[in-house]
């Protein structure tokens, strides 16, 4: 056979071939998000997936409508748009009115992503950032449907309200939030709170599902909720710290911040010391936020304020580059040569 | 201007120099000074008499009487103090606080009856509360009249809790808890008078 | 001296505040309403002009050492007797614009107007250029705060257009302001590049 009738192209190394796209890496994530979604179903009602449908559509079609009136390449294939979307579902209370939801969407895709450029531009979690922004309505997003609860999908007025197990841990009042939910209730999810965020074990599943498939690394979920856990057991205000200390790691958007936001390719670290200062950082910021501040609930706060610090991080800590060694330890190498 | 300018400037100067621009700087100010004084002296009692009539319209509003005098004597956290004389008696006290809200201190009066220690009237003269949230607390008459007939014989009002209670508005917790330690002050103050 | 040339400079080529990016506090403080934009906005014209014409007429009389100093002392003068009068006979607008107003002494737009074209040039180029200067900051105080009135409250010019319950909050907080101009300077680079007249 000649080998000028093969096929041949010319290219440089690596030449590995692999399945890894954004579309691919947003799957991954999309799919770890389910068991929280589907827990959410269960525990609000339809309306939480309508929610997330809604606020997944929306993002979708702000992506993309974008992109067309720019005249640039379309990126709605991407899958980032679908996930903002699912995550921005997730922040809110269950009761929220669709067209907050729809702005939020609006406030994420447009003002925080694509003017900056699009994907791998913004420089803070769009879902996040539309969040702190949705606050501008700041009844309906502070209105918390108890646990087990059927939300109608149109009208909440009379949907029965209460308490979320971060506003009584604000108040310092452990006794009374360990009467009404236990540990277990808090561990399963039933409980009060942003429609995605009250399950921590179905976000745990799903964080350990991505940690398994190395969607994202352990550095910044590990540094995160270890920094919180060690401040709340240190600082327990006055309570018993191993409880204490528990119902802070269950309980508000932890979990979901550590596994799925903080992680955000683009506004977290590159280098290992980097994410874990970023996720020291997160956690200190949470604390504070709950500790001392107005707000009962501080992990949307605290990923923001480090997502603006990443380039600080970024530039200060740089991983050594192959083949280069420090100046001090070839200084000691040197040294016990001799 | 360049420091090379400034360097050849220095070696040159002269005494008669330094007089013009002290002269010319003094002369300016003069103008302005006098120009000033001019505006000031026709804006003067016209400010001065709206801050006074402001300042009454809110006392009346909180504690209705013929006369307010001025205090000297103010107890611990009072910004000032005024006696309410009605027909030639004390009638009550108008207190004004400074409490800490959301974003910054809320100036309010309390008026509160000699008598029964109970509060008249709340206003809130001056705030920075957030709009559509802290406002639905500081600017809303219907909401600060619920401390109305308030005292502090049950103790300290506290918010949403408590016997001695006050409904705050949801949402603005921390400006409800803030014109609510302003009226616990001005309560105290009064209580100190015996 | 070209009238037509000034006021479209003031307004658009060298807008002080999308252009120059001068007097940014004021202009992110105080526009949360038409009410208190027009009102600084106004306020800014009258000081300019005066401290324009005033300085332009002394300018061969301050010495060039001292002239910082003469000119903060004019500008602070007409800026407290404009305080004085809005307390005297505007007390809301005094009020709602509170601390800005004796704040207009250090808006770089009157003492960069005063240094680069008022010790420069004739009284009557003076009196026009602080006019057009003034008319470009007013326009964009009434742009930014027209937005964020409108979006934030529901209202223009304290005229209700929708309930303010579906206002979003955000944008009268000062998040709003960096939000608006921000949008606005990129808009206007965006049309200034376009009819290649950026400078670049």
């Amino acid at each position: 056979m000649d080998y000028r009738d093969l096929n041949l192209t010319g290219s440089s190394s690596p030449h590995i071939r692999s399945k890894d796209g954004t579309a691919h890496l947003m799957g991954e994530v999309m799919l770890a998000l389910l068991p929280a979604l589907a827990f959410g179903v269960f525990n609000f009602g339809l309306k939480a997936l309508v929610n997330a449908a809604v606020s997944v559509v929306a993002c979708c079609a702000f992506e993309w409508l974008y992109r067309k009136a720019m005249k640039k390449n379309n990126t709605v294939g991407d899958l980032s748009a679908a996930v903002t979307g699912m995550l921005i579902a997730f922040v809110c209370p269950v009761t929220i009115p669709y067209w907050i939801l729809v702005i939020g969407d609006f406030f994420a895709i447009v003002v925080v992503k694509q003017l900056f450029g699009g994907i791998g531009k913004n420089f803070l979690n769009p879902a996040l950032a539309a969040r702190a922004f949705m606050l501008s309505w700041a009844g309906a997003m502070t209105t918390w449907a108890v646990p087990r609860t059927s939300v109608p999908l149109w009208g909440a007025a009379d949907v029965a309200t209460g308490a979320t197990p971060m506003y009584m841990l604000h108040e310092n009042n452990l006794a009374g939030l360990m009467e009404q939910y236990s540990l277990k209730d808090m561990f399963i999810g039933l409980i009060g709170g942003s429609m995605g965020e009250v399950s921590a074990l179905c976000l745990i599943l799903g964080g350990l599902f991505l940690l398994y498939r190395k969607v994202i690394t352990w550095c910044i979920p590990v540094s995160y909720i270890g920094t919180v856990a060690v401040l709340t057991f240190l600082f327990p205000r006055g309570n018993d710290p191993v409880t204490w200390m528990l119902y802070n790691l269950l309980g508000g958007g932890l979990m979901l911040g550590a596994f799925f936001m903080a992680t955000d390719y683009v506004t977290s670290p590159v280098s290992k010391r980097g994410q874990a200062i970023f996720g020291v950082g997160c956690g200190l910021i949470t604390v504070f936020i709950r500790y001392f501040g107005s707000y009962s609930e501080g992990v949307c706060y605290a990923i923001l304020l480090m997502n603006l610090t990443v380039w600080l991080i970024d530039r200060n800590i740089k991983p050594a580059r192959f083949g280069v060694v420090k100046a001090g330890k070839s200084k000691e190498k040197e040294a016990a040569a001799k | 201007m360049s420091n090379e300018n400034m360097t050849a400037e220095k070696l040159q100067i002269e005494p008669k120099y330094i007089l013009r621009l002290a002269g010319t700087l003094f002369g300016i100010c003069l103008v302005v000074a006098l120009l000033l004084g001019v505006v000031n002296s026709f804006t003067g009692p016209v400010i001065e008499q709206a801050q006074a009539e402001k300042t009454a319209a809110a006392m009346q509003q909180v504690l209705p009487a013929d006369e307010y005098r001025p205090m000297d004597q103010l107890p611990d956290g009072v910004l000032s103090m005024n006696e309410a004389v009605s027909g030639g008696a004390v009638t009550g006290y108008v207190v004004e606080v400074a409490p800490s809200g959301s974003q910054g201190k809320i100036t309010m009066l309390v008026g509160v009856d000699a008598e029964t220690g109970t509060v008249t009237g709340v206003s809130v003269t001056d705030h920075s509360e957030t709009p559509n949230i802290g406002t639905k607390v500081v600017d809303d008459p219907s909401v600060l009249a619920r401390f109305v007939g308030m005292s502090h014989d049950g103790g300290d009002i506290t918010v949403n809790a408590g016997t001695n209670r006050f409904d705050g508005v949801s949402g603005a917790t921390v400006s409800s808890k803030g014109v609510t330690a302003g009226v616990n002050t001005a309560l105290a103050a009064v209580g100190t008078l015996g | 001296m070209n009238f037509g040339k000034q006021l479209k400079e003031g307004l658009l080529t060298q807008n002080p505040v999308l252009v120059q990016l001068l007097g940014m506090c004021s202009t992110l403080a105080i526009t949360t309403s038409i009410t208190n934009g027009i009102g600084m906005g106004v306020a800014v014209i009258v000081i300019l002009t005066l401290s324009n014409i005033f300085i332009s007429l002394l300018r061969k009389i301050i010495p060039n050492q001292v002239r910082i100093a003469a000119y903060i002392v004019v500008i602070a003068g007409f800026v407290t007797m404009v305080d004085l009068l809005l307390q005297a006979y505007f007390q809301d607008l005094a009020a709602s614009l509170g601390v800005f107003i004796p704040l207009i002494v250090v808006n770089c737009i009157i003492l960069g107007r005063a240094e680069s074209f008022a010790s420069k040039n004739g009284v009557l180029a003076s009196a026009v250029d602080g006019i057009c200067q003034g008319l470009g900051y007013t326009a964009v105080l009434l742009i930014v705060s027209a937005v964020r009135e409108l979006l934030g409250s529901g209202k223009l010019a304290g005229i209700t257009i929708f309930p303010a319950e579906y206002g979003a909050s955000m944008m009268i907080l000062p998040v709003g302001g960096f939000l608006v101009l921000g949008a606005l300077i990129a808009l206007m680079q965006w049309a200034l590049n376009k009819t290649g007249k950026g400078g670049k």
